[in-house]
């Protein structure tokens, strides 16, 4: 074995803390290092060049790069490596920056620990066996879970760039929460009219496949090569026949439904389509309310309907299919107020929720977009908003700030203000958080063109007395506690995951934070990306976001899955989990253990996929009897790695 | 930990909404933690609203970081001189004195 090692400076990000020349000169006492050099950017192409020759001259057989963190270069050094003619996986990293360098400040002891460290790596190295990837095939076709305008711009680029895309929706018709809004923030075009359009491409492009009223129960695989076992719940509808043409729900004698699109404000059929631009424009039967289905006596919607679509004998359909790789765009919900009683939400129907308000606003909503008070149909003259209910909350609520609230409030103030300018509206906030193109100015104009007042306080209590709200309240800047009164009160309520992220993310064995929002693999470089390879991240299943953030998101998953799907072949990762079969006694304890599905139990031994391992290694830190290693990190390797550290 | 929790508050004012005594008090509940964090804990000592605060923990309740405002009051009357004595009080006052200004006269009158 011939090791060659080299020292980075890093400007002065490790040059400033550690004595680089001293750590060359002292690894050269060990016999096998047969050359050690140190260079200001080892990254750099001058230093990539250094590495080259110098395995070339010397004929290394081993390298090992005291540098950064190998999340930062390792790529970059294994490419190296191989340019010179070495075995990329013969090459060790000593992290002696973010683990050495940055965190300390003593030069004496930082230059005496990062010379352990590259001992450490020069002892792993020594054991490096070379590594070889393998190839997997890539199947050609997406598959997008929820079909909110995340999961539609995701499916729309996807399809646009060739390659065909299953969309799968829960509910009976693509749009999302966006559909229910009124207008959008900051300029106030109109949700339906910017959304609309882009659900009838979907719905009409050769490369999308829409599965409405469906939802992913089962996910195997590995990227390139996913199966999902997609349910169809049966509609009780021939989509091939039904015509849209509304003679069903028109007739349907179960009137008398909360409409979920219409959060309740209004109600709907047991044979309905959620909202008039539904895509697809075919209804389904909610069993659960339809007479037929309790006690058998209606079938009204049938004998009214022409093309005879009606199919109350319809099965749900299971099929499977293939993919290459995953978008999760499951999107959001409203978080449930029922822990903060102090605002009556449950107790007047004239505290309402922001999502309640785009409703009550919305043209196509239960009021014709009259603002009513869902009481007694009168026109509010004084409205108060109520900002930061559930979020900024850690005690009864979440933790973080739900982002859209100060700008969707700023426009409903707005749109109130225009429809009737005579309103008086009040906004008690915490803080108002407008970063955004265009955004302050939106928020300024509420305040100096439409006369919002906002107050820098919150609500204590609401009461309603004789139909009139009673509040209790500080204005902050007074410095005063105040009683005052309004007709309506809205929640900016927090949002949170919608309940079915969990087990799709478990499904898909890939990482949540404890928010239940799904983590990226890295926050500031891989946003997009899960940890799992091939999983990507659309919308806010991921984290709080407007719309403009949303779409961006969005293309940007599409954009990573396309680079996925245009190769003919992935490279799979070699340090995987290897299984010793003389020693393995068929327990099974790395399968429970195994995150990623990748182990089996093949005639009484385990056996680990390549291609499905992400080489976290716990099985085998887990196996007891030894049997399972981790390529790259063997027992040997670590061992070893741990001698030279406490020599 | 209680500068860890004071830290935590970030002057939204739930408590000074909440509290049923705000009204009437020479400072309200945000007011007092915000003097604690920025080391002037004497002038929420000398203000009168912690013997106007009821130890009803609406507050506390209220607050959506987890400050505890109607501690800091027990804290600074426990370090004050200041006792108020039940004798002193006429039969009228202690006969209608609410159940929750009693508790937090355990405290205040000795």
């Amino acid at each position: 074995m011939r090791i060659g090692v080299f020292v980075c400076h890093c400007g002065s990000n490790i040059k400033a803390t550690i004595d680089a020349e001293y750590i060359a000169a002292q690894v050269q006492q060990d016999a096998k290092v047969v050359h050690a050099a140190e260079y200001p950017y080892l990254c750099a192409e001058g230093g990539q060049q250094k590495i080259i020759n110098a395995v070339r001259e010397y004929q290394l057989t081993g390298v090992v790069i005291c540098a950064c963190s190998p999340r930062m270069h390792e790529n970059t050094f294994r490419k190296t490596a191989a340019k010179a003619g070495l075995n990329p996986y013969q090459i060790e990293i000593a992290n002696i920056r973010e683990q050495c360098s940055w965190v300390h400040k003593n030069k004496d002891a930082a230059t005496g620990k990062a010379l352990k460290l590259a001992k450490a790596a020069i002892a792993r190295v020594k054991l490096a066996l070379p590594l070889f990837a393998g190839e997997s095939a890539v199947t050609k076709r997406a598959l997008v879970i929820g079909g909110g305008i995340a999961g539609i711009q995701t499916a729309l680029d996807i399809a646009e760039a060739g390659f065909a895309v299953d969309l799968v929706e829960s509910t009976p018709s693509i749009g999302g929460k966006m559909a229910q809004l009124d207008k959008t923030f900051p300029t106030l075009d109109c949700a339906a009219c910017i959304l609309t359009p882009k659900m009838v491409d979907a719905a009409a492009h050769e490369k999308i496949t829409l599965h409405t009223y469906s939802e992913v129960e089962e996910v195997e695989g590995f990227v390139g090569n996913f199966t999902a076992t997609i349910r169809k719940k049966a509609r009780s509808v021939d989509m091939k026949k039904c015509t849209g043409c509304g003679a069903c729900w028109e007739k349907c004698p179960s009137k008398r439904i909360p409409s979920e699109f219409d959060c309740g404000l209004a109600n709907r059929t047991a044979i309905y389509t959620p909202f008039a631009q539904a895509v697809p424009n075919v209804p389904v039967i909610d069993r659960a309310t339809c007479i037929k289905f309790k006690n058998g006596r209606c079938g009204l919607c049938a004998d009214v309907c022409q093309p005879a679509a009606i199919d109350f004998t319809q099965e749900d359909a299971v099929f499977t299919q293939e993919y290459g790789v995953i978008i999760a765009a499951t999107g959001y919900q409203v978080f449930s107020l029922d822990a903060y009683g102090e605002y009556a939400y449950h107790d007047s129907k004239n505290v309402i929720t922001s999502l309640e308000l785009e409703r009550l606003m919305n043209a196509a909503g239960p009021t014709g977009g009259k603002l009513q008070r869902p009481s007694d149909g009168k026109a509010p003259k004084k409205i108060t908003f109520i900002q930061c209910v559930g979020s900024r909350d850690i005690t009864r609520g979440k933790p973080y700030c739900s982002k859209i609230c100060c700008m969707y409030t700023a426009k409903h103030a707005i749109a109130i203000k225009e429809k009737y300018p005579e309103a008086e509206i009040e906004i008690f906030y915490i803080d108002v958080r407008t970063p955004g193109k265009g955004f302050d100015e939106f928020y300024r104009r509420a305040v100096e063109v439409y006369g919002v007042r906002y107050i820098k306080g919150q609500v204590g209590k609401i009461a309603e007395m004789n139909g009139i709200l009673h509040m209790q309240a500080v204005d902050l800047l007074e410095n005063k506690r105040f009683d005052t009164t309004a007709d309506m009160v809205v929640l900016a309520a927090a949002i949170e995951p919608s309940p079915g992220a969990k087990p799709l993310a478990q499904m898909l064995a890939t990482p949540m934070d404890t928010l239940r929002f799904f983590s990226e693999a890295h926050p500031k470089l891989r946003p997009v990306e899960s940890a799992t390879a091939g999983i990507f991240l659309s919308g806010v299943c991921h984290g709080p976001k407007d719309i403009p953030e949303t779409v961006a998101q969005a293309s940007a998953a599409a954009c990573k899955a396309i680079g996925v799907l245009a190769k003919d072949k992935l490279i799979t990762n070699p340090c995987v989990a290897k299984v010793n079969d003389k020693k393995c006694t068929g327990c099974g304890r790395c399968i429970d253990v195994c995150p990623y599905k990748a182990i089996s139990l093949e005639s009484n031994a385990a056996e680990a996929n390549p291609a499905l391992c992400q080489g976290c290694g716990g099985c085998a830190s887990l196996c007891p009897s030894n049997a399972m290693d981790l390529n790259g990190f063997t027992h040997k390797q670590v061992l070893a790695e741990v001698d030279a550290l406490c020599r | 930990m209680w500068k860890t929790m004071i830290e935590r508050c970030m002057q939204c004012g739930r408590c000074s909404a909440a509290c049923p005594v705000a009204p009437f008090m020479d400072m309200p509940p945000h007011k007092w933690v915000y003097y604690a964090r920025n080391g002037e804990g004497e002038r929420v000592q000398n203000a009168g609203a912690i013997w106007q605060c009821l130890s009803c923990f609406c507050c506390e309740a209220r607050c959506p970081r987890g400050v505890k405002p109607a501690q800091l009051a027990e804290e600074k009357r426990a370090l004050s001189n200041k006792v108020v004595l039940l004798e002193s009080l006429s039969e009228h006052v202690i006969e209608n004195m609410p159940q929750q200004l009693l508790v937090a006269a355990l405290r205040k009158a000795r």
